[in-house]
């Protein structure tokens, strides 16, 4: 039967009549918008929250005033962060010369291998993510070959509701690297996370190895910085080939800027 | 080495892809617009995914849940709309690829995915375990269970066509 379905396969869609494609730019637009909308939710769904736990608070405080339109979501001081500007994030000379900023977002953190080791009961996911998960967030992504469509570095920058909030963010990261240290992804692939360093920038930091294990490729490797600075914790990802000393370098270079541009240090 | 460009990703392996999924849904016009979908979300992710091994798996994957997800949701509208005589709107395909997905569309879903992965895409069992998240025994399984549900659709399917 295999021998049969083979041959079944062989000439499969060899005849399909003429497709009219769109084109790379088409699709891309298509990426971008999608990104574009989803952004657009995500702001609305924050507005939302801030407004209902505006009209929660006037209503218990008796208050009948509106809130004002335009206002931004405010989190007391003391509770953590409320706003990231945009000189908190590295500039490309600070990752060097001729980086260039990319239009566009860069999405939230998310490690693929250790999402299918912890759905594969490899590790229960504890110490578990803040529910509430970060209040703000800024992120930018670097090239340095102008021609390239994705980035070589990216920062991702979350402001939480306390420094408790975002250590225990980084907390679970962590064990995630640690509980997903190797991962076969089948086929001859593996994915391997080793956390090479710590302690190297602001509060706590963790400099991690990833490397991918390709039959018949050269492997390759990754390396990211996450550390936190009070309520910030921060993600920077690096282009293949880049240093141990120069990502703890930028490691440094980004909690001082976090540290120069917002009352968390 | 360098990981291709999302353009030049998406140029090369379009039509491998679109074939897949025609043969995982059997509706040409469908395939192309799931996977203008698939590809529009791979470039949303392009930075992780573009660096990572198999781009090609990863918008295998994602065209064959939007594929699933509509199918399960415009079957009964669809299955009405063809009751009543409609035409499809793309030109069909030759002859023995529609007996195949024909075939193909008669037998359950998750063995028709294995079967197509492993058949038309060249994956090897491993490759499917790790590409659709099961047991390597529960691929073998399906592939097993789904060529003994295929022989006697197949035959069906060429014996009726060439004496019609």
């Amino acid at each position: 039967m295999r021998d049969d379905l083979d041959q079944q396969f062989a000439g499969f869609g060899a005849e399909l009549p003429p497709v009219a494609w769109a084109s790379p730019t088409e699709i891309r637009r298509r990426g971008d918008r999608r990104r574009l909308v989803r952004t657009a939710a995500t702001g609305a769904a924050a507005v939302l929250l801030v407004v209902t736990g505006v009209s929660t608070a006037m209503a218990l405080g008796g208050g009948s005033a509106e809130p004002q339109p335009g206002a931004s979501p405010q989190v007391s001081a003391s509770a953590g962060v409320s706003d990231i500007p945009s000189t908190a994030l590295l500039t490309p000379a600070d990752i060097g010369a001729g980086v260039e900023l990319m239009p566009g977002e860069v999405d939230d953190p998310r490690y693929d291998s250790v999402a299918r080791c912890q759905s594969e009961g490899m590790w229960d996911g504890t110490p578990k993510a803040p529910v509430a998960g970060y209040a703000v967030r800024r992120t930018a992504a670097y090239r340095l070959d102008p021609a390239r469509q994705t980035a070589e570095y990216t920062q991702w920058v979350g402001g939480y509701a306390s420094a408790e909030l975002a250590a225990q963010q980084l907390a679970h990261d962590r064990a995630g690297f640690e509980h997903c240290a190797l991962l076969d992804m089948g086929g001859g692939f593996t994915h391997s996370f080793t956390i090479s360093e710590t302690g190297f920038a602001g509060d706590e930091s963790l400099l991690v190895t990833f490397v991918v294990k390709m039959p018949d490729k050269p492997d390759r490797t990754f390396l990211y910085a996450t550390f936190r600075v009070g309520a910030v914790y921060a993600v920077i990802h690096n282009r293949e080939g880049t240093s141990p000393a120069e990502v703890r370098q930028l490691a440094v270079r980004a909690a001082e800027r976090i540290c120069a541009t917002m009352a968390v240090c | 080495m360098s990981p291709p460009s999302f353009d030049e990703f998406y140029l090369s392996s379009r039509q491998r892809v679109l074939r897949y999924v025609y043969a995982v849904n059997g509706d040409l016009q469908d395939a192309q617009d799931v996977l203008q979908e698939a590809y529009a979300r791979a470039w949303q992710h392009w930075g992780r995914i573009g660096d990572y091994g198999d781009p090609e798996a990863w918008v295998r994957t994602v065209a064959y849940r939007i594929a699933v997800s509509r199918w399960r949701r415009t079957k009964s509208a669809l299955t009405a709309h063809r009751r009543h005589g409609a035409e499809p709107a793309a030109p069909a395909p030759d002859e023995n690829t529609v007996a195949l997905v024909t075939a193909l569309r008669g037998i359950p879903e998750d063995q028709r995915r294995a079967i197509v992965l492993h058949h038309l895409a060249g994956r090897s069992v491993a490759e499917i375990a790790a590409e659709t998240g099961v047991a390597e025994g529960t691929v073998k399984a399906r592939l097993s269970r789904g060529r003994q549900a295929l022989a006697p659709l197949l035959r069906t399917e060429t014996t009726g066509r060439r004496h019609a």
